[in-house]
């Protein structure tokens, strides 16, 4: 695929189309993907860089920066949580780890009760699911393909006799079990936005345009004409400037991405509802030290799940999805407890380490906003959510215990290590104040959510700002809730479903 | 935003006290090397650095972690500084000015982080890691995860890991092999 590099573009760039996407990742490469399938001309702008698969080389050092926002560093404002979003072309499906999973029709049911979103019924959705998958070739992992960690756990899970399965992924027999999809995947094994849509959409004749970041949609009244930013250089900084005219905007940007465009824009937001309601599935890990050499960092990285903590209908107080959460040596390091020699000497039990995350189908809501030219993301997760991290660290813990770890350690302020019944107890809501335990969240959306009335949303069920003929936005800051499974799925189907019905006025 | 006022207050703080630049000594080559950080911010990172990464004893058959002096880990951080965005760049500096002059003031220390000993460094980053300003735990997190980033990212450090690194520098296990494993520890 040919994808035209902003580094190397002469500038100012100018260019004109149908349909400007801003953001090439789940989102912005469905909804690429099927416009241009439509016989729309596309442009889609993607602030990162372009990377082909020989380039992942499974070095932290090289990869987070390459691969990620921030360099991989980017939190909240007051640094408590880390948030993990994808840069570059392909964007958060590069580096993530291809578990996928449908909208549970709980939260579908929420969202058309709560937001009165018609033409979210399964009948009409599971067609679309179906459309996806096939698309992506999602396909259960099979049992073989169990990594020596996730039969670690799957064995505590069996032995407390808990809820879980094996899950579904989008990669398909290139994939080795390496154990280094979050750095990128060498082997080309992902069926993901890069390998998948992006190609196809060049070919159906849209263009790509890499190191081409969005600073503001220009337009008038309720019509946009055009997107217009900056070309940047290898190291990601502005070297010219670039404008394409346009007849509709598709915001792809991510929850976190397209939230600062539209505020940037200055985007007609009579309510304020441009950034709010920034839902993040905030994660927990925890690590278990055994006997034997488990090796997590080998194999797919995910593969199992327990679902005994989560119950995904409105007001559950079981909002917690555990999984493995194996992480190479700078990651791990990086949430060890202390420093120095404590540190180092922690870091050798690296091959016997099993780590699992709970994940918080999170209530709490955050927001994206604007500082000056920077964007920043505020959260803090309230009481109720901070229970369910609580929740979600002590039965991994147990699920560990039960495995066979030795004991188990929690990082955090002071860190907690745990052997017992009593020990587990004490894993409450108390420890989980900001900055007390290392917090990580992978799964930004909901910041400009959809919904029937404009005060309390941004967009209308088809993805349309309420403010706006021709903006539309196609990836996770649809959701009007956090979805409490991996999103990537979801935002695949709803960017399809929003392309679909996008007409030119 | 949500510093905290003592958080606020502190990394503006780090901005004026970026003033006091005398008493930093770098050989010329080194300080030609620099691509981020001024020499004295660059000290400040190695001193850090050097106790952050500080190695254990490593007790009989155990390989030896090599030092952070000895893998450049200071260098690494500058490069990566270079990297970060103008607004990440300015609030890391302002940090490393705070860590110099202000946090051994709130150790009881009358001294600079990098004229302290290596004890005294180890209880000021104590005093940051479990500070009740919240702003200063994160920084310290962030200090923590820019030294592993510059340490542990190095091959020679994978040996005392027992890690073998990427597979892409060696010929791939190849998914039967690994799965056999995985089948073979499941039952
Ligand atoms: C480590 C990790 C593992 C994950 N694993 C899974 C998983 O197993 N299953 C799952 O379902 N989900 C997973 N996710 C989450 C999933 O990848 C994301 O939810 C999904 O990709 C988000 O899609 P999106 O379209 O909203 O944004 P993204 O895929 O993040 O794409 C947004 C793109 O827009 C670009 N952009 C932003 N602003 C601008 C601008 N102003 N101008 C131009 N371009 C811009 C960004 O650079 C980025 O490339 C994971 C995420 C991470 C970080
Ligand atoms: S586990 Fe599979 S998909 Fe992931 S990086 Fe390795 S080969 Fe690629």
């Amino acid at each position: 695929m040919t994808v035209r590099r902003g580094r190397l573009e002469r500038s100012p760039l100018s260019l004109s189309c149908d349909v400007a996407i801003v953001g090439s990742g789940a989102g912005g490469s469905m909804a690429a993907y099927e416009l241009a399938g439509r016989g729309l001309s596309v442009v889609v702008l993607e602030e990162g860089a372009y990377h082909r698969p020989r380039q992942f080389d499974q070095r932290e050092e090289h990869m987070l920066p390459s691969l990620f926002r921030e360099l991989g560093g980017q939190r909240t404002d007051d640094l408590s949580l880390l948030v993990l979003s994808g840069r570059g072309v392909g964007g958060s499906t590069v580096h993530n780890t291809n578990l996928c999973k449908r909208t549970a029709p709980e939260i579908l049911a929420h969202w058309r009760e709560e937001f009165g979103l018609s033409g979210l019924e399964t009948a009409t959705l599971d067609p679309l699911f179906a459309e996806v998958e096939s698309l992506l070739g999602v396909v259960p992992i099979r049992p073989e393909q169990l990594s020596s960690h996730n039969a670690v756990f799957k064995r505590g899970v069996e032995a407390l006799g808990h809820a879980g399965g094996m899950l579904s992924h989008n990669r398909d027999d290139r994939c080795i079990g390496s154990g280094f999809c979050e750095l990128g995947c060498a082997y080309d094994g992902k069926k993901n936005a890069l390998r998948v849509l992006l190609p196809e959409a060049m070919r159906r004749g849209a263009v790509v345009v890499s190191d081409a970041r969005v600073d503001r949609v220009v337009y008038d009244d309720r019509r946009a004409s055009a997107v217009r930013g900056r070309l940047l250089d290898e190291h990601g900084v502005p070297r010219g400037d670039f404008e394409v005219r346009c007849e509709a905007v598709c915001l792809a940007g991510s929850a976190i991405g397209s939230a600062s465009v539209a505020l940037r824009s200055g985007l007609p937001d009579p309510h304020q509802q441009i950034g709010r309601h920034l839902h993040l599935h905030p994660g927990v890990a925890v690590a278990g030290r055994f006997e034997e050499r488990v090796e997590g960092w080998r194999g797919i990285p995910q593969s199992y799940e327990c679902t005994e903590f989560l119950d995904l209908s409105p007001g559950s107080e079981r909002r917690a999805w555990i999984l493995p959460s194996f992480a190479h040596p700078v990651g791990t390091a990086t949430v060890t407890p202390g420093f120095g020699p404590r540190l180092l000497s922690a870091m050798r039990a690296y091959p016997h380490l099993g780590v699992l995350a709970a994940m918080v189908h999170d209530v709490t809501e955050g927001r994206v906003y604007l500082e000056g030219d920077r964007t920043r993301i505020a959260y803090v997760p309230g009481a109720s959510d901070r229970a369910q991290l609580a929740l979600g660290a002590r039965e991994a813990s147990r699920i560990l215990l039960a495995a066979g770890a030795r004991d188990v350690m929690m990082p955090g302020v002071p860190p907690a290590t745990i052997r017992t019944e009593a020990e587990l107890e004490e894993i409450t809501e108390e420890r989980f104040h900001p900055h007390d335990v290392p917090l990580t969240a992978v799964h930004p959306m909901g910041s400009m959510r959809m919904g029937t009335d404009p005060r309390s949303s941004v967009v209308d069920a088809t993805g349309r700002l309420h403010t706006m003929d021709n903006v539309w936005v196609t990836d996770g800051s649809l959701f009007p809730t956090s979805i409490g499974t991996p999103p990537q799925l979801s935002i695949y189907t709803f960017a399809l479903k929003v392309a679909r019905g996008l007409e030119l006025a | 935003m949500r510093l905290g006022v003592g958080g606020a207050l502190l990394l503006g703080a780090g901005g004026v006290l970026a003033y006091q630049s005398s008493g930093y000594e770098l050989p010329v080559a080194a300080r030609e090397a620099l691509y981020a950080l001024s020499p004295k911010e660059y000290l400040v990172v190695q001193a850090v650095a050097s106790r952050m990464l500080r190695a254990d004893e490593p007790v009989e058959g155990q390989a030896a972690y090599p030092s952070p002096e000895e893998l450049g880990v200071a260098s690494s951080i500058d490069v990566f500084v270079a990297r970060l965005d103008d607004a990440n760049r300015r609030d890391l500096r302002r940090l490393l000015h705070v860590v110099e002059h202000l946090l051994p003031l709130g150790a009881g220390y009358a001294s600079r982080f990098t004229r302290l000993s290596g004890s005294e460094q180890d209880r000021v980053l104590e005093a940051m890691e479990t500070s009740p300003v919240g702003l200063l735990r994160g920084a310290f997190n962030a200090l923590k995860a820019l030294c592993a980033m510059g340490f542990f990212s190095h091959p020679l450090t994978w040996g005392p890991l027992g890690y073998d690194g990427p597979m892409v520098a060696r010929p791939p296990a190849g998914w039967v092999e690994t799965a056999r494993l995985s089948r073979e520890r499941a039952s």
